[in-house]
């Protein structure tokens, strides 16, 4: 699996969303991306990149695109 | 079969006192350990090793800087790498102290409160992390009957006990439909090295008003932490246990 696919796959699995929702996804903008949603969200991200992902991390992952640039920028995951 | 066999526990500050008393009972109910304390003890070392043996437990120290949140997250990496269940979480390390406010440096408040709020609340953010997935964790926060008493000289201290207070209350509230309950004991005076800090000039006085009307014994405080953690206290979340057999 590349990198955008297990990124992918964390998303869909986790907030049971379709590939297709994902581009524009935002916390709290679907019901299953609350704060429950979102840890385990982060919970499938860190098992898919076998990542501890710091804090301030977790809470600045708002929306799909920018959880790329945080594993991109703060744990040299390339997409 | 022993009330906490295979789980796993980190006790900070487990090297002497309430926490090592804390670690005998774990390990005595089959609790493994991960003992959390600041330096390298080969005292606590050999008496970890007699747990291991007698009880067919592993009692690993781990040297953290509680006043450090980068030796906290270092600490929990070590643990989290094992790659175990992470069930019980107790946050006993503190620092005692009894001084009027105005003799007090900024810098030893700064110092109180890294290690008797702070330290908490970062290793339990941590620590929920694995207990959220697991669906189930338990959670037990030492303060003390400083936290709600008047006195002079408790104003730091005090304070910083009644923040822990506070913290365990409302977070209760978070997770208990994860499965994991939060709850925190306040014990009155205890019989360890660290209870000649809160004894001033008259040693009678913060026992005067028990109506045990003595120290109370580590093992004491261990026995209902115990009981605390066991099953049948899943109910049991956001409570804050007072410890010294009432008031008289």
């Amino acid at each position: 699996m590349t990198n955008l696919e297990k990124y992918n796959q964390a998303f869909i699995e986790s907030l049971e969303v379709t590939a297709d929702q994902l581009g524009d996804l935002k916390y709290q903008a679907i019901t299953s991306w609350d704060s429950v949603g979102h840890m385990a969200l982060v919970a499938a991200i860190e098992n898919a990149f076998d990542i501890m992902m710091d804090t301030d991390d977790i809470i600045d992952l708002n929306s799909y695109e920018k959880g790329k640039e945080i594993l991109n920028k703060n744990y040299s995951i390339e997409f | 079969m022993r009330a906490f066999e295979g789980k796993n526990a980190i006790v900070t500050g487990a090297n002497r006192g309430l926490g090592k008393a804390i670690v005998k009972e774990l390990a005595a109910q089959g609790c493994n350990v991960w003992a959390i304390y600041r330096h390298e003890s080969e005292e606590f070392n050999c008496f970890a090793s007699k747990l291991e043996s007698e009880h067919s437990v592993f009692i690993k120290s781990i040297t953290v800087d509680l006043a450090s949140e980068e030796s906290i997250k270092d600490g929990y990496r070590f643990i989290s790498a094992e790659k175990k269940t992470i069930d019980i979480l107790i946050n006993n390390a503190g620092i005692g102290h009894m001084g009027l406010f105005q003799m007090t440096k900024t810098e030893f408040i700064r110092d109180l409160y890294a290690v008797n709020l702070f330290a908490p609340m970062i290793l339990t953010q941590l620590v929920l992390r694995n207990m959220s997935r697991q669906k189930s964790g338990k959670i037990i926060n030492v303060a003390s009957t400083a936290s709600s008493e008047v006195y002079e000289g408790n104003s730091i201290y005090g304070s910083s006990k009644a923040a822990l207070v506070a913290f365990t209350q409302s977070l209760a509230a978070e997770t208990f439909n994860n499965g994991v309950t939060v709850n925190a004991i306040a014990p009155g005076l205890i019989n360890t090295d660290m209870s000649c800090v809160f004894e001033g000039k008259d040693p009678e006085e913060p026992i005067r008003h028990t109506a045990l009307g003595r120290k109370i014994e580590a093992k004491e405080i261990a026995d209902i932490v115990i009981n605390l953690l066991s099953d049948k206290m899943k109910l049991i979340n956001g409570a804050v246990v007072t410890i010294n057999g009432g008031h008289k």
